[in-house]
């Protein structure tokens, strides 16, 4: 239950949150692909990765999101890390290689698996910022205002999205009905978290069942509600939130695109940036 | 024994951004064998406060004494079924925790959970949905056909069932039409004649008025005053923000238009005009 | 003039039993009308008839002079608003702007005048302070005030109030009792209707429907209804306290047959 605060949107007026949703998500995708590109060798490969940590480091510091929070975020995920590690790193690979022991190691081996498990803190630290600057609420006006062209073949967009948003609204009203139906069936003797396996199911039972019962009755009402208050998914109807798409929203959308540019570019011209940037480099220190 | 409550207090997600007092410092004594009300505002601390007593919640500080229970802050509890089976609670709208295909199954469900045979729990079942008024016709029937009202009473017969020594009433008569507070409060009346110490938090000071011997108010997580029902609304001014009954309103206008009489002892409108006569009031 | 109309209304969830029997009403615009009686008298049901979310197995239903039918019922729910019970399973919008903006939308009032309107139902119903906040953070009795709002910003010529303060507190009661009784004083020609068990309630109304077991028992005002004690006991109602202390004190051989109020009991007796 306490993980659920993890990438929970934390309302603050930086320039991110003031971002429209959809040209997060559209930049979320964005760098997502980027992340998945590949470069000339492995030394440009680990550039690129620095490239855009420093790039999502720059997205947390201006969401006002600390660093702390992606820690705690992979805190979570660090069994799934370690297990990546060591299943990949022992897989048979091309190349150089060492041995410990009796186990070969190879470097491309190490390689891959440092990529897996940088795209793994990147897209998790980019999917954060995502979360934590924008309202699931306005998640879902994105997502709709995506889907919108399918409505041409009566894909039913716009009830999803209502369906999405009520979800939305009662997951804190559900959350609060778990916990007092959990604490009347402790009234009754019943234990949630020890006991032998039949027990706790029926525990989970004593749990699920009310639960399931209340939702649907409380479908029922709400349906009443909406229908005694005029809703006809079919009919036409105005709308109250409207995105609305800034200059900014504008400045964000060249950048990505930019920085997409430039990564396909580099990718397959395959350029080497150590190779490019060592005449320099050896001018600026010629100068000293 | 009673119920002692020693400088409990108790937070809410305690190191987080959500942290919360609910309650401080309290120290009271629940008398053995009593039906007492806790009242107060809305957030004042009572249901925080009556599910210490079933150790629902454990005190974040101080010592809560059930009988022989010691439930200490901070010190794992040992016997916590017991705790349990001692101390019922009765929430609102009870009939929302049922869950099982019978009437009998689910009022049987907790004996069950508290170790005894499916003989026996089903025994004690019987029992306990004759105390609340269903008849055999009502075992084998799904709680889920039945009336509002009725699942109520299948919810509550489903925590008598294990005979608690202490029963705890959240809002029982919440959304119920007269007659079914009526006949719920009779039910409960008659649960306390038998011995057991009924704790009712509740803002109906009717009930307040006609079924209890003592009266815990609470304020902003504190306690403001405990006394007997007819005390506190002889006494208070608006200062517990407590909805006062009809009865009293109307005992008090009179007093306040100058009618010198002691409408101490009156419940019910009938003794109340009783003592109007009394007070040599001219027809 | 006749607002609403049920003739030989009849309406049953199983088929075998009717939960409304046979039931014949009219109410006339701008009253204030109370339907009550105990729980599973039928109270609700009807409010669900009257709105078309339940079909009448038999009879008709009459609102606006135009019979209330699958053609008729889109545009009548648009005259008519109602608060539930359940002060969540009628929320909504994510917040209590979002929520008000629901009915509006679904009215297709134009963007450029949803901003006002919200603010000024929320204030009327005094929740301008809150129009940013959650559902989850309100009490009842503001969420009620919300779907109050809700209601009143699509102008409605009847307000039903179908049980509305039952799951509340006694503060919340209060609050959205006095919210209808301001409404009765700002729009004279509206007509609210309020179904209740609460007796307390009823007692301001210029007429009171006593509901039993689906059927119609009594009609009339309050000061005629609720002076017909052995009755309303054989319904499994109670009294307004006033009523009882009335009938105490006429016992006790006071003569207090003509006073039906809380002012005039005190008035007489300290003369």
């Amino acid at each position: 239950m306490k993980n659920l605060t993890l990438g929970r949107y934390i309302p603050y007026n930086s320039p991110i949150h003031r971002l429209d949703p959809r040209i997060k998500m559209f930049s979320l995708i964005i760098l997502m692909v980027a992340i998945f590109i590949k470069f000339t060798n492995v030394p440009m490969n680990f550039i690129m990765y620095g490239l855009i940590f420093a790039i999502i480091l720059i997205l947390m510091a201006m969401s006002h999101i600390g660093l702390f929070t992606l820690f705690k975020q992979l805190k979570a995920l660090w069994l799934m890390i370690l297990f990546l590690l060591i299943i990949n790193v022992l897989m048979p690979n091309t190349g150089a290689f060492f041995k410990v022991w009796f186990i070969t190691v190879y470097y491309n081996a190490i390689w891959q698996t440092l990529y897996i498990v940088i795209r793994l803190i990147l897209m998790v630290g980019l999917t954060m910022v995502l979360t934590t600057t924008t309202r699931p609420l306005d998640l879902t006006y994105a997502i709709e205002w995506y889907l919108a062209p399918l409505k041409v073949i009566k894909f039913p967009t716009h009830e999803i999205a209502m369906t999405i948003s009520i979800a939305l609204r009662f997951i804190p009203t559900l959350l609060d009905e778990t916990n007092r139906i959990m604490k009347a069936q402790e009234s009754r003797g019943v234990d949630f978290k020890n006991g032998k396996l039949k027990e706790k199911i029926r525990a989970v039972v004593s749990l699920i069942v009310p639960l399931f019962i209340s939702a649907f009755q409380r479908s029922e009402e709400l349906a009443n509600a909406m229908e005694a208050r005029g809703y006809d998914p079919s009919a036409k109807r105005t709308r109250y939130r409207v995105m609305q798409w800034k200059f900014r929203d504008t400045v964000a959308l060249v950048l990505v695109l930019g920085f997409l540019a430039g990564v396909i570019v580099t990718s397959v011209m395959h350029l080497d940036f150590i190779v490019l940037l060592t005449p320099i480099v050896n001018i600026i220190l010629g100068w000293f | 024994m009673p119920i002692t409550f020693k400088n409990v207090s108790y937070v809410y997600s305690p190191k987080t951004p959500f942290e919360y007092e609910a309650i401080k410092d309290i120290n009271v004594t629940i008398k053995d064998g009593s039906f007492t009300a806790i009242v107060g505002h809305t957030g004042s601390g009572k249901s925080t406060l009556v599910q210490q007593i079933n150790a629902l919640l454990l005190p974040t500080s101080g010592e809560v004494i059930i009988d022989d229970f010691h439930i200490v802050a901070n010190k794992k509890i040992k016997n916590l079924k017991e705790v349990r089976r001692h101390a019922g609670i009765v929430f609102q709208f009870p009939e929302y925790q049922l869950f099982e295909e019978t009437v009998e199954k689910d009022v049987s469900f907790g004996p069950k959970n508290f170790g005894d045979t499916d003989e026996v729990a089903m025994q004690k079942a019987h029992r306990a949905l004759i105390d609340v008024g269903l008849d055999a016709s009502y075992y084998q029937r799904s709680p889920f056909e039945l009336s509002g009202g009725e699942r109520r009473r299948v919810a509550i017969a489903g925590i008598i069932a294990e005979e608690p020594k202490v029963l705890i009433l959240d809002e029982p008569t919440a959304g119920l039409d007269p007659r079914g507070s009526f006949e719920m409060m009779q039910l409960f009346k008659k649960i306390h004649e038998r011995g057991t110490t009924v704790v009712i938090v509740t803002h109906d000071m009717n009930i307040v008025l006609g079924y209890c011997d003592q009266v815990i108010v609470m304020k902003d997580g504190a306690i403001v005053k405990v006394t007997d029902p007819i005390t506190l609304f002889k006494e208070d001014n608006d200062e517990f923000a407590l909805e006062i009954p009809l009865l009293y309103q109307f005992a008090k206008k009179l007093q306040e238009k100058g009618l010198a009489f002691d409408f101490t002892g009156a419940k019910t409108a009938d003794e109340l005009a009783t003592l109007i006569h009394k007070a040599g009031v001219k027809r | 003039m006749e607002i609403l109309k049920l003739v030989d209304v009849s309406y049953s969830y199983d088929g075998k039993k009717n939960v409304i029997n046979h039931v014949s009403l009219s109410i006339e615009a701008g009253k204030y009308v109370s339907i009550i009686g105990h729980n599973g008298s039928g109270k609700s049901t009807l409010a669900k008839l009257i709105l078309g979310l339940l079909e009448a197995a038999h009879g008709t239903i009459t609102i606006f002079d135009k019979e209330l039918n699958d053609q008729t019922v889109r545009e009548l729910r648009q005259r008519i608003g109602i608060v539930f019970q359940n002060p969540d399973n009628q929320f909504i919008g994510s917040t209590v702007r979002d929520d008000i903006a629901f009915g509006l939308e679904n009215r297709c009032v134009p963007h450029s005048e949803m901003e006002r309107i919200i603010n000024e139902f929320a204030n009327k119903v005094k929740m301008e302070e809150f129009l940013d906040k959650e559902p989850s953070n309100l009490s009842g009795g503001q969420k009620q005030r919300v779907a109050i709002a809700g209601v009143l910003a699509m102008h409605p010529d009847i307000i039903i109030f179908d049980e509305a303060t039952a799951m509340l507190d006694p503060k919340g009661k209060r609050e959205i009792h006095e919210i209808a009784m301001q409404m009765r004083v700002e729009n004279p020609g509206l007509t609210i209707v309020s179904i209740t068990h609460d007796i307390e309630e009823a007692f301001d109304s210029d007429e009171v429907i006593v509901l039993n077991e689906g059927e119609i028992v009594m009609r009339g005002t309050p000061a005629d209804v609720f002076s017909r004690k052995e009755e309303l006991l054989k319904v499994e109602l109670d009294l307004p306290f006033v009523y009882k202390m009335r009938n105490a004190l006429l016992k006790e051989g006071y003569d207090v047959k003509d006073i039906m109020t809380v002012e005039g009991l005190v008035a007489y007796l300290c003369r």
